[in-house]
């Protein structure tokens, strides 16, 4: 009779411990994911810049302004470079006037914490390019650009004259 | 003789699993002749004939009403079977598939008996731990007249028993499906929206004998990153989640998206029985956080009852 007082008294433990160790929380582990490629995207909102017909007083000046006449948007994600290019050495017109009598600039930025450095002055246009910005990763950095087109009587005679350049957007 | 016996209560300990025990049916409905005879253990059998075809013979009414709170583990369909020798030489087969809806639909998965033998055989179909194809069994689902089995058969047979046994689980169960939400590949559009969704991504499974009460916390403050630039410590807070539907023990849920955080943050509450959430998740995509690469943010769900 002892001993089965002694037996009953150690089950009873046991089931104690048994209603002690009753779950009262559990926890499941979760992972999310996802995967960034590179996205870099540029875009203008004119493609042609119209600097009119000249007049005397821009031959008098040796040159005309287009000022504020083109919008280069960037987008990018990672850090990124924009330059620009003529797509030939000359315009084509009556004369093989130089690409370099194109000048452009960075007027402004809409983003200035977001871009490095940019050209803030005139420069002449080239076939072999240069960068006008660079910047850090952001979306819609708006790049305000002026234009110069150099004249002089010498050699600009009456006529069309046209360039054609390009803006390329890398993102290292 | 105290120590052994202490040993087999600790053994039983970790398992928390119970069952039904057989249950016979009370119901069915068929091409077997005299399908009633094989409602429970005795010596009538109902008989299956056909040579050249399949019949089948379905049978419910096991009367199977689990606890509020109860998690089914497995299931188990009896067959007490043999194969019926006419005069010459046949072979016979039974295999078993369950519905959960009266008979509407039938799982995927089912088990049958190989060449039944001349003598009466016990052949146990499924596990304790078989869900048969499903990955729950909802406990209304096993309920009259829900719970089904249909037993197919071809040849000479006779089948003295079609018995059922559920195993369950009483304990607190927290679910997940899937364990990992794959937000994909994100894209320029997911910049100018400014986030990325994933909706009805994930689903939680809550099976609890109280009140509960479940929580989401994230293990880092943020995101870990794998790529060839500086790490942008993405915060965790640019994961944010909801709650899209409830079903079940629910009493209330959060149905607006929170940002995670590495503090426990209210997912939902229920009361004693099983629930059903399904969460969507919405990623914060910005140019300074969001750098090309891989991102990883491993979370805890915590359910808790008082």
């Amino acid at each position: 009779m002892r001993s089965l007082k002694v037996l009953a008294v150690l089950v009873a433990g046991v089931m104690g411990v048994v209603s002690g160790m009753a779950q009262t929380s559990v926890t499941a582990n979760s992972t999310a994911v996802f995967t960034v490629p590179t996205l870099i995207r540029l875009q203008v909102n004119v493609a042609t810049i119209d600097f009119g017909a000249l007049t005397m007083n821009d031959y008098d000046l040796g040159y005309k302004d287009a000022l504020g006449a083109q919008i280069v948007s960037v987008w990018s994600n990672r850090t990124w470079t924009l330059s620009v290019a003529a797509d030939s050495a000359t315009w084509t017109g009556p004369w093989a006037k130089p690409a370099s009598d194109l000048q452009l600039r960075v007027a402004s930025v809409n983003k200035p914490e977001r871009v490095t450095d940019y050209l803030g002055t005139l420069t002449g246009l080239t076939t072999v390019g240069f960068v006008i910005a660079e910047g850090l990763p952001a979306g819609n950095i708006q790049h305000t650009m002026d234009f110069r087109v150099l004249v002089d009587w010498d050699n600009d005679v009456a006529g069309d004259y046209s360039l054609g350049f390009t803006y390329t957007l890398t993102a290292p | 003789m105290v120590s052994a016996l202490l040993g087999l209560v600790l053994l039983a300990l970790p398992l928390w699993a119970q069952d039904t025990g057989w249950r016979n049916p009370s119901q069915d409905f068929g091409e077997f002749a005299f399908g009633w005879r094989a409602y429970s253990d005795d010596n009538q059998s109902a008989i299956v004939l056909n040579l050249w075809e399949v019949i089948f013979h379905d049978y419910w009414g096991y009367g199977i009403n689990l606890p509020p709170g109860t998690r089914v583990t497995g299931i188990e369909v009896r067959l007490d079977a043999w194969h019926w020798r006419l005069g010459w030489e046949l072979e016979s087969y039974l295999w078993t598939e369950l519905s959960w809806d009266g008979g509407a639909t039938w799982t995927s998965t089912g088990y049958g008996t190989g060449r039944l033998p001349l003598s009466q055989t016990t052949f146990i179909l499924g596990g304790p731990s078989d869900l048969w194809g499903r990955t729950e069994w909802r406990l209304e689902e096993l309920s009259d007249p829900n719970f089904r089995v249909r037993v197919f058969g071809i040849g000479s047979a006779r089948l003295d028993w079609v018995a059922v046994r559920v195993y369950y689980s009483t304990g607190l169960a927290l679910e997940i499906e899937p364990r990992t939400v794959n937000l994909g590949t994100l894209s320029f559009a997911d910049y100018d929206q400014g986030f990325s969704e994933r909706l009805e991504a994930q689903i939680i499974g809550v099976t609890s004998p109280a009140t509960w009460t479940l929580y989401v916390a994230a293990l880092q403050a943020s995101w870990s990153y794998a790529g060839d630039l500086p790490n942008p410590q993405k915060p965790c807070s640019h994961l944010l989640w909801r709650v899209e539907y409830a079903d079940g023990a629910v009493t209330d849920s959060a149905q607006t998206f929170t940002p995670l955080s590495t503090l426990d943050r209210l997912v939902a509450r229920g009361s004693i029985g099983q629930a059903k959430l399904t969460l969507s998740f919405r990623l914060l995509v910005d140019y300074e956080t969001t750098v090309p690469g891989t991102y990883t943010l491993d979370f805890r769900y915590t359910l808790v009852t008082p």
